[in-house]
């Protein structure tokens, strides 16, 4: 300004006008300049003149261009003509650059700064951020500088700042070698040379140099407008943001969207929709988009607004605070589809996405009614697709067929099964496209489980029409077929199998157990083809395969598969006394130990309903003479391993009782107290699971109190019963939903103490709380609360009335741990999660529990042993004694093995040490 | 991230298509140059190699990795082949908010978003 304030200096009346004008009052100070000119004009005016000045100025600052206009307007009319020229470039360069702030206002007094800063930095000085962030404003601005005087500073500079600008131009449209060419005129020690770096990072940004971006963008000073300018490639490379550089969050989105070849205008949507994402809001992040992006939003078609269609309309729900909003998010969603003016594809966008989200929580109807929607949106969007409809058909069918949760942790939601549903939807999957393998195993799967062997069989030929190459259905084909006992058809089906696959080891496995079978079977009517069975069983490439499998891939393995095992089946089925003979002491001497012969004859015997030696019925009876609690729980674990999972049958578990009970009783005789451990542990196991888990196990606890039975029988009087067996057969009362009263319980427990047996006092004690909450349970389910009205609750038909599962909520150490555990035990993965669901359910209970054991001297390492034990199934290696350092029975022609009572450190499962097992 | 994108191939791509897109995409990044890129590209390819992958792909892809719409913004980004140059007027623009002061955290605008909130619908069951 050219205003001079020293004439009034001396001036009373002038002083507060010169006060305000010091201030930046301009408006006050050119209303009192105003009274005071009404005194004497000539004298004030220069007042008036420099508060008008300074309010055009801060006003054009402010970008007020037009406010300013006015105010220069007026001053015209009284100022010298410099003055309203210096007034009308400012306020040219405040249109012309458009920046709309201080620095458009300021831009020649900031040029003039540059043109200082640039002096100071040839001259090897440096700048402050403050100073450095007035540089970038200029460059950022694209002022346009003044030429200044050819061969000056200024013009040198000026040049400079038009390379800038020339790099700026074609880095923004992608020239990369015009922008290199505009950049070499810049001297070294320009005061615009981070910006050569900026854009040379830029360039190797958009080449995919992510080292050489990174190494430019380094050297930008910290804090500049450069360094937050960067960011935005950085972002995009993935490359480290310095977390003291934040850029603006709006533009930020603008300049991500520009660079993915979108209009940077969505930018200040995509960001409202971030903040209302990240505040749990997303119906409202929904909405934002939609009216942002409107008929194009949400899509499929590949490019931006899919990927936020996608991020939108996501099903994660990697938390149960996820899971909720996902929940919320959806039911919103599902209200809006009914809207009329949504495109077809954007109400098929929606409905998928309710479908998916909803599929775990809905009921079968509703599932059902999704995912048809989405089926007719589809043929409607898309056109007829017998592809797609089976894919979407197959969807649903798996949702319908998928077991209920069982309460361990981490696995989602529970929703009870459709089978009717989900037998429709798998038929209409594999009618809409019969190659689509998926959509053939689900059902062949469902068959397995739910249908007749008819419709299985049925399915089954459908698919090799179809599928004439598929291994698992011609696995499944020949094993149909070994069923019903047409060997020479599965044996071909396998071999088939094995055609297409020669390192298909289940095929091998079948084929060895269908040529035993077929042995048994030719054993009673053509006894002369067994040489034939047996040379081709020799010969048969899967003998043995099976043994070798990782038990983390396939945790159980199939003992019959394993040669000495087959060798030992050989010699019951073979009518040859000397052949017998032979392979029988072949099977011993090839056997891990000569318990675990005697004992795979007994079961073989009894699976395959064929006599056994007499030395091997006296071995067997010397074993369950001498056998030790240790003994007898590893037989039950074979027995578990492979009667239940190997053959599948819960009917056969009912057999299992004929092979554990001698064992049982006879460890009883001996020693009562080993029954009575092996009832506690299972009471242990059964109470600590739901209910919906005790399907199979109930059975085994049936047998096993069964076989106590006779010992209550020949009480003199029932009532004066051991206590134990009368709290084993309670719980087996209360796990097969009969009435059992806490008061029972209670008394038992209590005789329990009294008779000092500690352990079974804490299994007394979770009888009886788990009665008590099974009572409450059912106490406080008020349905009045629940339902509104009867349609509604006529909506639960096909939901278990059964209280809600257990929840858990564990921290990632926690997790860690039973994983820890599951591997020391040799489990298969996800073995952690079971343990949790055993050790955690009921949490309260089973950490009581717990304690109450450890008490008794039981150490951490046997209660995850017991654990694992109880997991079933365990993988049968993990479950063998360790590897003796004594020598095996020599292979003599006339084995007569006699069982040893296995030394304590030689088990793995055992708890306690028994009863001072006497040696035959 | 979208296997269609990675690929760039439209929504209706034929086999041949496919597979030629997968074929330069291969040129494009050798395992030994950029091993991420290549494995994306080789689970593209799986995920879109067939007819009916491409429909399970398109309409019931697993669950994007990213969290929110920006999150997804930026994965987009980071995609080899879809950075382009910003344009004069968006280079303008980055370059003007990034040379003004500090923008300071927006407490009133997460407010209004609440506000905007609408009461939750009854749930469906």
């Amino acid at each position: 300004m050219g205003f001079d304030p020293a004439p009034f200096t001396a001036d009373e009346a002038a002083a507060p006008v010169l006060a305000h004008l010091a201030g930046a009052k301009w408006r006050k100070a050119r209303d009192l300049a105003k009274e005071l000119c009404k005194q004497d004009k000539p004298r004030y005016l220069p007042l008036v003149i420099a508060a008008n000045e300074g309010l055009a100025r801060e006003m054009l600052g402010k970008g007020q261009v037009k406010e300013a206009a006015e105010v220069i307007a007026y001053l015209k009319t009284i100022a010298p003509p410099e003055l309203i020229q210096s007034l009308q470039e400012t306020k040219e360069v405040a249109v012309v650059t458009s920046a709309g702030g201080a620095a458009a206002a300021t831009a020649v007094d900031r040029w003039n700064s540059v043109l200082i800063l640039a002096a100071v930095v040839e001259a090897g000085g440096s700048v402050s951020a403050e100073q450095l962030a007035v540089v970038d404003g200029v460059v950022a601005s694209f002022f346009s500088p003044p030429a200044g005087e050819p061969g000056s500073p200024a013009a040198r500079v000026a040049e400079e700042l038009k390379s800038v600008l020339a790099a700026c131009e074609a880095t923004a449209t992608g020239q990369w070698e015009a922008a290199q060419t505009a950049l070499r005129l810049l001297p070294r020690r320009s005061i615009f040379q981070h910006w050569r770096m900026l854009l040379r990072g830029v360039r190797h940004a958009h080449q995919d140099e992510a080292a050489l971006a990174q190494q430019c963008f380094a050297t930008l000073p910290e804090g500049s407008a450069t360094a937050r300018a960067a960011t935005l490639w950085q972002l995009a490379l993935g490359l480290p943001v310095p977390a003291n550089v934040r850029a603006p969050v709006n533009a930020k989105a603008g300049g991500l969207a520009a660079l993915v070849g979108a209009p940077s205008s969505c930018g200040l949507a995509i960001a409202q929709a971030a903040r209302e994402w990240k505040a749990g809001q997303r119906i409202d992040c929904l909405a934002t988009l939609t009216k942002e992006f409107r008929s194009g939003f949400p899509t499929d078609e590949p490019g931006l607004l899919s990927v936020l269609s996608d991020a939108v309309l996501s099903t994660r729900n990697s938390s149960r605070v996820e899971a909720d909003l996902v929940s919320e998010f959806a039911d919103d969603v599902f209200h809006l589809l009914d809207a009329p003016r949504l495109s077809p594809g954007q109400q098929l966008r929606l409905a998928r996405f309710c479908a998916v989200a909803q599929a775990e929580e809905l009921t079968p109807p509703d599932v059902e009614e999704d995912w048809q929607r989405v089926i007719t949106l589809a043929g409607r969007f898309y056109g007829p697709s017998g592809v797609r409809d089976s894919m979407l058909w197959l969807q649903l069918a798996r949702n319908m067929a998928k077991k209920e949760s069982i309460g361990i942790p981490f696995f989602g939601r529970s929703r009870p099964r459709d089978e009717k549903r989900a037998l429709k939807a798998f038929t209409m999957a594999v009618t809409a496209d019969p190659l689509n393998e998926e959509a053939q195993m689900g059902l062949l799967s469902f068959y397995r489980e739910h249908g007749t062997p008819k419709q299985l069989a049925g399915h089954v030929e459908f698919v090799i029409r179809h599928l004439p190459n598929h291994k698992e259905s011609l696995r499944e084909a020949g094993r149909l077929a070994v069923a019903r006992k047409a060997y020479g058809k599965g044996l071909d089906f396998l071999r088939r199998v094995r055609q297409l696959d020669p390192l298909d080891r289940e095929a091998g496995g079948q084929i060895i157990l269908a040529l035993i079978s077929q042995a048994v079977e030719a054993r009673k009517k053509k006894p002369g083809s067994l040489p034939g069975i047996w040379a081709e069983l020799e010969s048969s490439p899967g003998l043995g395969e099976a043994a070798r499998l990782d038990p983390a891939v396939i945790p159980m393995t199939d003992p019959r598969l394993e040669r000495w095992a087959v060798k030992l089946i050989q010699s019951l089925i073979d009518p040859d006394p000397a052949a017998a003979a032979a392979c029988r002491a072949e099977g011993t001497r090839l056997a891990p130990s000569a318990t675990d012969a005697v004992i795979l004859q007994k079961l073989a015997g009894l699976h395959y309903k064929l006599p056994s030696a007499p030395e091997v019925e006296r071995d067997w009876k010397a074993l369950v003479a001498a056998a030790t609690l240790t003994d007898v729980w590893r037989a039950a674990v074979i027995n578990f391993t492979w009667w239940r999972l190997v053959d599948g049958s819960i009917r056969r578990m009912y057999s299992s009782s004929n092979f554990l009970n001698p064992i049982l009783a006879a460890a009883g005789e001996k020693s009562p107290a080993t029954d009575f451990e092996g009832l506690r542990l299972l009471t242990i196991y059964f109470l600590s699971l739901h209910r919906a888990r005790l399907q199979n196990g109930v059975i085994h606890f049936q047998a096993i109190s069964e076989a106590l039975s006779p010992a209550l029988e020949k009480a003199a009087k029932p009532a004066t019963a051991d206590a134990r067996l009368k709290l084993a057969l309670l719980a087996g009362q209360f796990l097969r939903y009969f009435p059992a009263t806490v008061s029972e319980a209670e008394k038992l427990t209590a005789r329990l103490r009294a008779d000092g047996h500690v352990q079974w006092v804490a299994v007394g004690e979770l009888l009886a709380e788990a009665i008590d909450r099974a009572d409450k349970g059912f106490e406080g389910c008020d349905e009045d609360e629940e339902f509104d009205d009867k349609e509604e609750e006529g909506d639960f038909d096909d939901f278990s009335d059964e209280p809600d599962l257990p929840e858990f909520n564990l921290s990632e150490a926690e997790i860690d741990e039973f994983e820890v555990k599951a591997q020391l035990l040799g489990l298969p993965p996800g073995g952690g999660a079971v343990i949790a669901a055993i050790q955690l359910s009921p949490p309260e209970l089973q950490q009581e529990f717990k304690e109450r054991l450890m008490s008794t001297g039981m150490t951490e390492e046997q209660w995850c042993e017991l654990l694992a034990l109880l997991a079933l199934p365990v993988p049968l290696p993990a479950l063998r004694p360790a590897p003796t350092p004594v020598p095996k029975p020599a292979p003599k022609p006339a084995p007569k093995p006699k069982p040893k009572p296995v030394s304590a450190d030689q088990l793995e499962f055992e708890l306690e040490p028994p009863d001072a097992p006497p040696v035959p | 991230m979208n296997p269609f994108l990675i690929l760039n191939v439209p929504l209706d791509a034929t086999d041949d298509q496919v597979r030629k897109a997968y074929q330069t995409a291969l040129q494009s990044c050798p395992p030994e140059g950029d091993p991420v890129r290549f494995q994306a590209v080789q689970e593209a390819w799986s995920q879109l190699r067939d007819e009916r992958s491409r429909w399970k792909a398109r309409l019931l892809p697993p669950p994007p990795a990213t969290d929110g719409p920006m999150d997804a913004l930026i994965a987009l980004a980071r995609l080899p082949g879809q950075r382009r140059p910003l344009g004069l007027p968006a280079f303008r623009q980055w370059l003007q908010a990034c040379s003004a002061p500090p923008e300071k955290p927006a407490a009133s605008s997460s407010a209004g978003a609440q506000q905007k909130s609408k009461p939750k619908n009854k749930r469906r069951r």
